[in-house]
Formats: C-alpha cells, structure tokens, sequence
C-alpha cells in the first residue's frame, strides 16, 4: 500500500471511530445496540481477517472462539465475582489457548483441510455448551449482570463508547502486528511456505501464532458480546455465524484491516435496515452480498485502493550509510572449512538423486557446481540448506552438524539460498521482500510489535533502510515499492540474492543466478556476486549452467552427473576434462 | 506478412512496459527479439497472444486483425506460444500435457499424426509419457512445453527464453530443433538471451529498450553492430 493510500485509509477509519464515538448523543437507544453490536463483530472479523488474510489459512470456527470468550467471560462474572473488565481479558486468553491447539494440525495439513478442522472445532464447541447443563443451563442460556464500570452499572446505551475504545486499541494492535515482522512472516507464509522456510521463519510457530492470535480477538469480541447482550446461549455461536464473519470479512476486502471493520459495519446494520422487507430480508442481503462480490471481487476496501492507484513517488528513507558488511567481523578462518559435506546420499522413490557426495568450502571460497539438467544440483543444494533430508552422510557447518536440523534454523546459523525456479513473495514489495530476509536478525516479540515500542520502531526504520540499501546494492531500489511479481525474470533472481543478503549469512547458496540475464547483465552480476563475497566476506556455493559466469567466480568446480560426482578441480581443469565435455560441455562450449 | 504489431502499447497499472512497439515477421520467417530484463520481450509476445490487455492494439495475423481476440480463439488462429518457465502442468502426465495442447483441436485422426510429429522430434517425450510432467529434468520439461505448443499445429511459435536454466549441451540441442521447425515451415518469433546463437539463427532481429524497439536489422548487421555486440554479445 502507498502512503498517500495508508493516508486516506487513516482518515476514513478516524472519521468512523469518531462517529462511532458521537453516536450515542444522536442515535436511538435500539439502533445505538446495532452499532455496538456491528462493532463487537468487527473485532471478530479482525481476528479472522488475521488468519485468513495475513496468514493465509481458512477459519471456519470462528464462532467457537467466541463462545469461548463469552462463556468464560459469563462464568467468571457471575461464578466467580470478577470484574467483567478483567474476565474479558481472561477469556480472550482461553480463546487464544484453543486457537494455538486448533492451529497445530495446520503445521501437517493445507488449508483447505485446516479449514475443515476449525469447521468441526466450531460445531464441538456448541454442541458441547448445549448438552453442558451444568456448565451454563445448556440450550437455555445464561443470564450475564451488566458490566460494573467505577460502581455504575453499564446498559447497553453506556457501554457502547467502552466497546468502541476497547475496538480502537485492538485494531491498532492488528494493524502495528500486521506491519511488523511478525506481520511480514504470516504474508511470508501465505505467498510462500517453501521461501518462507528458507527464510528462517518458523512454520510451526508463525502458523500457530496466527491461530492464537485470531481466537484471541473473537474471543474478546464474544466476551463484550456478552455484557453487551447481558445473555450468552449457544445460538449465538452457531455455523452460520463463523460464515458470517468470513462473509464480512471477504466483502469489505481479505488481507485489509480497514476491510474488517467495513464488511463487519455493513452486513451487521444492513439486514436491521432491510427490517421493513421483513421475510425478504434475508433474500435482499443474499442478493447485495452476490452482486457486490461479482462486481467489487477484492472486496470494498481492495476496490476503493485500486481507484486511488496512481503512481508512486519513491518512499523510501534516504539509505543512510548503513554498513551492510558484518556487524562484528569474524575471524577468517575460525571454522575452517564453512562446510563439509560428507558422503550425502538421498534417493526418491527408487531413484537415486545423490550418492556419496563428499565436499568442502572453506571461508571466503567460491565453490561451482556444475552439471546436466537432473544431474542432482538442486537436490544437493536442498540437503545443504535442510529442505531435505539426506538418506546417508553428514553435514556440517560452522563446526556443527546440521545433518538434522530444520531449514529455519539453519538460517539462523548462518545460510542463505535462492531458488532455481524464483520462489518470491509475490504480493508483497519488493522492499518488504528484502525485509524478511531479515527475519531472523529482527529481535522484536509479538507484543512489542503490537504495542509499537520505540526499540521496535527503531529496528523496524532500520531494517527499512537496510533492506533498501540492499536494493541499492543489487540495482532494484527503483522497483522498491511495486509487488515483486512484477519484475522481469532476471531482476526477479538479483532480488532473491538481496533477500539473501539481508540475513547476513556465511554461506550463500546460490541457484542459477544467471538464468534468463542477458549478457551484460551477467557481467554485472559477476562483478556483483564479487563484491557480495569480499565485502560481505563469505562463502558461496554456486550452481550455474553459463559457463562465464561459473568459470570466472568459483575457485573450484564440482560436476555432478546422474547423482554421481564425475569431476573436481579447478576450472581449467574442468573445461578439459574430457568426461566433463562429453557429459555437459558439448564439444562447442568446451574452448 | 504473418505477423505486424503495430505500435502497440501496454500498462501495468500507471506504468507503461511497451510505448509502441512495432515488428513484423514474414511467412516461414525466423525473428529473435532481445533486450534486457525488464525492457518488455514477455509483454510483448504475451500481448500478441491476447494475455495481456491494457489497450487496443493494432497487431494482424495472416491480414486479420487479432487486436482484440480471446487468447483461446488466437491459439485456434494459428499462434502458440512456449511460455517463459515452461508452464507446465505439473501433475498430469507428459502424454495429457501435449493432448492439452491440441485442446482445441477436434480433428483425431490429424491430432494423432501431429502427436506422432512431436514424438518423433523429442523421442523421449514418447518414453516418458506416463510420468508427470513435474518430475522430468529441465531439459525434458523444456522439450515437452515446445512440445505442447506444436500440438495446436502453430502456422506462427513465440518462444519466450526457451534455453532458460538448460545445460550447454541442451542449449544446443533446442537450437537445433528450432532450425528444424524451421525446415519445416513453421514461422517463429523467438525471445532469447543468448543473443549469439540467436541471431546465428534468425534471420532478422529487433532490440528491445525500456518498452521501444531500440535497433532492429538483419542478424548479420546487428551481429557486427558495435553496440549489440557490447551489450548483448558478450561471451556466454
């Protein structure tokens, strides 16, 4: 989103707030319920805007986190004596717990799977709070006393302007969440899960977090929904709420926040003014649902941004003099060598990708490895960087075995990739791109992210500058602001080498790089991946098919064939090894 | 002329990729176009096969204005276009991803005697029918998208980076396999970054520049050209 569009969001959501907050000096006590009511959802559907939009999964369950905050928020006030104030808070926190369970199954299943889990989870929930007579009079529901505020009693009419403060904070928090890196992280996800991990970012945990974070905000929702109502049954809660909340979701526009709080607006107070077509109510809603949807099909919010498209001024920070070398030089040869692999063997099926692959890099060096198309490059540069598992053999990096260590934390320690096929993150900038390649140097936690903390902000406008000072590096700053899926294939690669960078690695795994660059480009690449090994003072490891590129950069060369290591050696070596010529030169190329 | 693109423009949202692009290619003609990333070659050939849009664009194949024809219909005109990435359908079979090809073809009888043609160009195709497109080699899937596209019996073929990711001695055997399309009469526009071996094939050539055609001439002329040989020409 462009600034001038994050500006007039601003001031659309401002004007609401302050409506919202005016209301009930001009609003009838029953519409003023409506608008507070239309609000309680749009917290729900935040937090479903959370987990669909951001994070890319689908909750159909919605709903059962909520009755999970209104119950515990119900139970707590009327059992147990607690202030609603802070029995809210409580069952917004049991919420959140069931959401992290709920979302574990989404580390082994798609989304569409996931889905079907929250689906079932929604339906246990009611079931269980209508059979549950003891727990809370079963279908009947129970009777919640009117929130205590200072010793007055709230009614409807005075709880309103609580509810929409209450809404306000948690809408800041979702947008500061959704811009932090823990925001990127969800997109990263959602875009995609294979870049994501090589990233560092942490599937489990990202895809849990997001699942917890949603059910909390439906559960705070259903916890006001039950001062508001001063009653909680299990009707409430139903299936077609949670469709609902995904409905108004997707009509004010998935993936924006300020679409939350529209969709959520709209479809609460629309079918209350259609009161007066009484049994065509619900016929006239279904129909304005399906043509707004079949006209407007990113949503009011999606369709209002592309009106306000025009073209973008760089945003970007001036890149102050950020050293992009090291923070703290490392000791050339502290570990040496960076990396040995030792007798790797992996085989898919009865294929045999790799067998008894043994060799090393040490720092600073530039290691090729060359070969036919299938000879095992890329599976090579999947076992190193832990996308997967070798059958045989060790790997070690830095001193340490890594034989058994997930991809993200690899990272972590220090290795970076790009893909041979471009794995971006398409709908995100290109500069944000370059941010999450910074993920795992970013220390901020979830909440100080949310609560915007001034070490956050701080880290966060360097990270900016960082990422752009990248940009610079690699020749894409002027592309900053545009989705990456609209660079040319060549600068798609270039970019993928910044998002490298940006981790700070020791090794950078190279795929391909060269593929689909014209030649003098491919000489500004050179000269490029160069500079990337002097100034960044690492080791690379280098898959290519132009040969002027790997000729020129690597110290030696590896050839694969068929999963084997045909040769090694330097490239004069290699260029007049005759099995080399004959296996993947060709006699042309071979001069 | 087979093919005439006419001064024909396309956006992005506000920013303009082609500011009138102009090029034409003879019958059983053979043209490169090449250019830097990001100068407009893909926009180029995906806006003569309709699959993207901005304007109305003068563009005529065959004397027959395809300005604003659906993609599906311009495949059935006699274009087929070898996407940049292959583009294959992963999943399905090597066998169902060239019968795909010919989708909109009725005609049996003649779409088996092209599959027979195709097979006998690429006889591994033939030997890997049963297994999924996905799991062949890139040279394998490259040969198979080629493949696809001359299974609609394509009068015009726009190849987008056909060589793209290909070992040196494959780079060779699909130049080689496109002089025999050649032979064979069928036109072809060809986007390609190695330049040299492109223009030793094609006859004419064109340079893409920022969205314009920067230079365009006989292969042999831009091959001796100073600038294209500084730019494009550089030992691959």
């Amino acid at each position: 989103m462009s600034t001038q569009d994050r500006r007039a969001a601003a001031l659309g959501i401002w004007l609401l707030l302050l409506l919202c907050l005016l209301a009930p000096f001009f609003l009838p006590t029953y519409p003023l319920f409506v608008l507070s009511l239309a609000i309680v959802n749009i917290i729900a559907v935040l937090g479903v805007n959370l987990v669909m939009g951001y994070a890319g999964q689908i909750s159909l369950g919605h709903a059962g986190f909520a009755a999970i905050g209104a119950y515990a928020t119900a139970l707590l006030v009327v059992n147990h004596d607690l202030s609603f104030w802070i029995a809210v808070p409580l069952g917004g926190v049991l919420a959140a717990a069931f959401g992290y369970i709920v979302g574990l199954p989404a580390l082994r299943l798609g989304p569409l799977y996931v889905s079907m889990v929250t689906f079932g989870f929604g339906l246990i929930v009611v079931i269980i709070v209508q059979n549950w007579y003891d727990l809370a009079n079963g279908p009947n529901g129970m009777v919640v006393p009117p929130p205590e505020l200072f010793g007055y009693e709230l009614f409807p009419r005075q709880l309103h302007i609580p509810i929409v403060l209450i809404a306000a904070g948690l809408f800041l928090l979702a947008r500061n969440i959704v811009d932090s890196r823990h925001g990127r992280a969800f997109i990263a996800i959602r875009e995609n899960e294979l870049a994501a991990r090589g990233m560092g970012i942490s599937l489990a945990h990202y895809k849990t977090t997001a699942f917890a974070v949603g059910a909390f905000y439906a559960g705070i929702s259903g916890g006001l929904f039950a001062g508001l109502s001063q009653f909680v049954n299990p009707d409430a809660f139903v299936f077609p709420v949670s469709i609902l909340y995904v409905t108004m979701g997707i009509l004010g526009g998935i993936g924006t926040l300020a679409g939350a709080a529209v969709g959520g607006l709209m479809l609460t107070l629309l079918p209350e003014l259609l009161r007066g077509a009484a049994e065509y109510k619900d016929f006239l809603t279904g129909l304005l649902l399906l043509v707004l949807l079949i006209f407007l099909p990113t949503g009011l919010i999606g369709a209002l941004r592309r009106t306000l498209d025009r073209p973008q001024a760089a945003q970007l920070p001036a890149p102050t003099a950020v050293p992009i070398a090291r923070e703290e030089p490392r000791p050339a040869a502290a570990w040496d060598p960076l990396l040995k692999v030792e007798g790797a063997g992996i085989s898919f099926g009865g294929l045999r990708a790799l067998q008894d692959i043994s060799l090393q890099l040490g720092a600073n060096e530039i290691l090729g490895v060359i070969g036919p198309n299938g000879a095992g490059k890329t599976t090579l540069f999947n076992v190193v960087s832990g996308m997967e598992r070798p059958d045989r053999g060790r790997i070690v990096f830095a001193g340490q075995n890594v034989t058994r260590m997930p991809a993200h934390a690899r990272t972590r320690l220090g290795m970076a990739r790009t893909f041979q096929n471009v794995a971006l993150f398409n709908e995100m900038s290109v500069l944000d791109n370059v941010r999450v390649g910074a993920h795992v140097r970013l220390k901020s936690s979830l909440l100080a992210a949310g609560m915007r903390t001034r070490s956050e902000r701080a880290e966060e406008l360097r990270s900016r500058q960082e990422a752009a000072k990248l940009l610079d590096f690699v020749g894409l700053l002027p592309y900053a602001e545009q989705p990456a899926h609209g660079l040319a294939f060549g600068h798609q690669r270039l970019l993928e080498i910044a998002r490298a960078l940006a981790s700070r690695p020791r090794l950078l795994l190279l795929d391909e790089p060269a593929a689909g660059l014209s030649s003098s480009e491919l000489e500004a690449l050179v000269l490029l991946i160069r500079r990337i090994r002097d100034e960044h003072g690492l080791s690379i490891l280098l898959i290519g098919h132009t040969m002027r590129l790997v000729m020129g950069l690597s110290h030696r060369i590896v050839v694969l064939d068929h999963g084997v290591q045909l040769a090694e050696g330097s490239p004069s070596e290699i260029q007049n090894d005759p099995r080399v010529i004959a296996a993947y030169l060709g006699v042309e190329n071979a001069a | 002329m087979l093919l005439e693109v006419n001064a024909v423009h396309a956006f992005y949202g506000k920013v303009e990729a082609l500011k009138g692009v102009s090029l034409r290619v003879r019958e059983h003609g053979i043209v490169s176009l090449l250019g830097a990333n990001g100068a407009g070659k893909t926009t180029t050939v995906r806006t003569i096969v309709g699959l993207h849009r901005s304007r109305d664009n003068d563009i005529r194949f065959d004397g027959r204005s395809i300005g604003t024809v659906a993609p599906h219909r311009i495949v059935s005109l006699g274009i087929s276009m070898v996407p940049e990435r292959r583009e294959l359908f992963p999943d399905m079979s090597v066998l169902d991803n060239l019968e795909m090809g010919a989708y909109r073809r009725r005609d049996r009888q003649e779409v088996r005697r092209t599959l027979e043609w195709t097979c006998s160009l690429f006889p591994v195709l033939a030997e890997r029918r049963k297994q999924r497109a996905g799991a062949l080699s890139g040279g394998q899937q490259q040969m198979l998208a080629i493949g696809r596209s001359l299974m609609s019996r394509p009068r015009l073929l726009l190849l987008d980076e056909p060589t793209l990711g290909l070992a040196p001695l494959l780079v060779n055997q699909i130049f080689a396999t496109l002089r025999q399309l050649h032979r064979d009469g069928i036109t072809i526009l060809l986007i390609e970054q190695n330049a040299n071996q492109a223009l030793k094939l094609a006859e004419y050539g064109y340079i893409l520049e920022n969205g314009r055609i920067a230079l365009e001439g006989e292969s042999a002329d831009l091959m001796h050209d100073e600038n294209v040989s500084r730019s494009y020409l550089g030992a691959i």
